[in-house]
């Protein structure tokens, strides 16, 4: 992802139109998420993210070398919300009205998935079955679905490697699956070691 | 690869698969669609591998990712089309756009400019036809509430905006091409140095060699305004007949059809001062919503407005939907809105601009709409 990505942006630089939706595509889920947690304004995030990369395409021949392209739109991402809602927030003054959607705390990633559950039920079983996760778990569960990184990411985060990152991940879908999903049926066997064994391969490949 | 040993959590790990759980690349999308259709036993796995992955990263799934990837698109394409000139001509009706086959085109289509231009007649006497000394004998209309497309004898293309008027010069593309305008057109201009375009209005007129342009000649409106994207256009105006404007991309220039009317300088604030004091150059509106240009919104259905007072956007709403508007308070004129909307109808567009600041409105009859404090 690092080294594509990086590819990506050389083009964009160069001026290579398909670039720009190629961006929008490999970061789309990492900065909408961080933008939401940011802001808890979904379409607001949406948009400052289309601001961004057709600024970024305007300026294309100015563009610096980016060494990781993800942090360089996470921070463009920040500036442009920030200054967003200090607009909004000067608008707001002279309307009451808006007042109840000024920026919510900031809530952990588990309680955010739980927040977008829409029944009760759900929610409390999601709630229960996150509980069965360890802290470790859900760090990483976060920075694998949510933050959308790779697992070299993950592992140069965390200071672990790349397997490791990626049993822990494995392990703890299998623990969300049979606590939030599928009811454990007696006798079958959900655990298939080749696979795995299979998959941390391909992931060294 | 063999998929039918796979679980749920070796699905969802699959880079293959979450793009097509996302909709992100129509080869997955294909392959997995085709492979779970192959493999029913496999159905249950993979569903609940979907809905895991879009529970644990934030609710984003295919529905929700290929709509904003083509909202995102439409954007680039009406941004790059702007800078790149290739704006989609055919269909009034929004058209869905096709990004990378613009991007193909784009590059070819570099010889032409692009030019919009909007105008706002005075409404006085001369705005009919005495300003204009040609003959004309081809005049096309559009009411209020309506658009039309179609191509002048010389292949340049024009899309009409609600309650329009256009007249075409009797010996147009002959030694010249003149049209004259009361209302507001979107030109794409075919390319002949030789043939001068030149567009009529009653306070000015616009000389362009090849270009696309949009001109806006409303007589009721207070402003006349001339925005450029691409390339150049020459501006005369008919008070300064010695003067002529060369405005540069990404400019418009703003005249006050009244002089004692205050509310033309406020609306060009931020506007470099120039020497001649009753017009401004300023630079051209991009929408804060999406980035898209607001000066040209209308040829997309989209109705856009930017800091704009409340009487402008009625008098656009008046055109929009062939309605009529009136006011029972003066202050309430002054209110400036923010707003895009897509498609919506006349109801829909007062009640969000409510939200944003407090006035009431009734619906009287024949499609009268009274606006109070």
């Amino acid at each position: 992802m690092q080294t594509k990505t990086c590819h990506t942006w050389i083009q964009l630089q160069n001026g290579h139109q398909h670039a720009l939706l190629e961006l929008y595509n490999q970061h789309y889920v990492g900065l909408m998420n961080y933008g939401i947690k940011l802001t808890g304004q979904r379409e607001l995030t949406s948009g400052c993210i289309t601001q961004i990369l057709l600024r970024l395409w305007d300026n294309r021949a100015k563009l610096p070398v980016v060494e990781n392209v993800r942090s360089y739109l996470l921070t463009c991402l920040r500036r442009e919300l920030m200054a967003e809602i200090k607009m909004e927030s000067n608008r707001m003054r002279s309307n009451k009205l808006f007042q109840h959607t000024a920026p919510q705390e900031e809530s952990s990633y588990e309680e955010y998935l739980v927040q977008l559950q829409h029944s009760k039920e759900l929610k409390d079983r999601l709630t229960k079955a996150l509980d069965q996760l360890t802290q470790r778990e859900k760090e990483l569960m976060e920075l694998k679905f949510f933050e959308d990184l790779d697992y070299d990411e993950i592992a140069a985060r965390c200071n672990i490697t790349k397997r490791t990152a990626y049993n822990i991940i494995y392990a703890a879908l299998k623990t969300l699956k049979a606590n939030f999903i599928t009811a454990p049926i007696p006798g079958t066997v959900t655990y298939n070691p080749a696979i795995l064994a299979l998959r941390c391969c391909m992931l060294f490949l | 690869m063999n998929y039918t040993e796979y679980e749920a959590e070796d699905f969802i790990l699959d880079v293959s698969f979450q793009n097509y759980c996302l909709g992100k690349d129509e080869k997955d999308v294909a392959f997995w669609e085709r492979w779970i259709r192959d493999n029913p036993q496999k159905h249950d796995a993979a569903e609940q591998a979907k809905s895991l992955f879009s529970l644990l990263n934030g609710n984003h799934d295919a529905a929700q990712f290929t709509a904003g990837r083509n909202a995102f698109q439409r954007a680039a394409e009406q941004h790059m089309a702007i800078n790149t000139p290739q704006i989609s001509f055919e269909a009034p009706v929004h058209k869905k756009g096709n990004l990378r086959k613009l991007f193909l085109y784009g590059a070819t289509a570099a010889a032409a400019v692009a030019a919009i231009v909007f105008f706002a007649v005075r409404p006085a006497e001369q705005t009919q036809t005495g300003d204009f000394s040609l003959q004309y004998n081809y005049t096309r209309v559009s009411k209020a509430g309506e658009r039309k497309s179609f191509q002048l004898p010389d292949g340049s293309k024009v899309m009409l905006n609600a309650g329009s008027t256009i007249n075409i010069a009797k010996d147009f593309n002959t030694h010249t091409r003149e049209v004259s305008l009361l209302g507001e057109a979107f030109f794409d201009v075919a390319h002949n140095p030789g043939k001068p375009f030149v567009i009529h209005t009653s306070s000015m007129d616009v000389k362009v060699l090849g270009t696309v342009f949009n001109v806006k000649a409303y007589p009721t409106d207070k402003l006349t305004e001339t925005s450029l994207i691409k390339g150049s256009v020459e501006i005369m105006l008919h008070n300064k007949a010695a003067e002529k404007i060369l405005l540069r991309p990404n400019q418009k220039i703003i005249l006050p059809n009244h002089k004692d009317d205050n509310t033309a300088t406020i609306a060009v604030k931020n506007a470099p001062k120039t020497n001649v004091e009753d017009f401004k150059i300023t630079g051209l509106t991009y929408s804060k919503v999406d980035s898209t240009l607001t000066e040209v919104s209308w040829t997309e259905n989209r109705l856009v407005f930017n800091e704009s007072r409340l009487d402008e956007v009625a008098a656009e709403l008046e055109r929009w939907y062939n309605i009529t508007i009136r006011f029972n308070d003066e202050q309430v004129k002054q209110y400036r809105f923010t707003a895009v909307f897509d498609q919506k109808n006349i109801v829909q567009v007062l009640d969000a601009l409510q939200l944003s600041r407090r006035f009431e409105y009734k619906i009287a009859e024949n499609n009268n709409i009274i606006i109070s404090k």
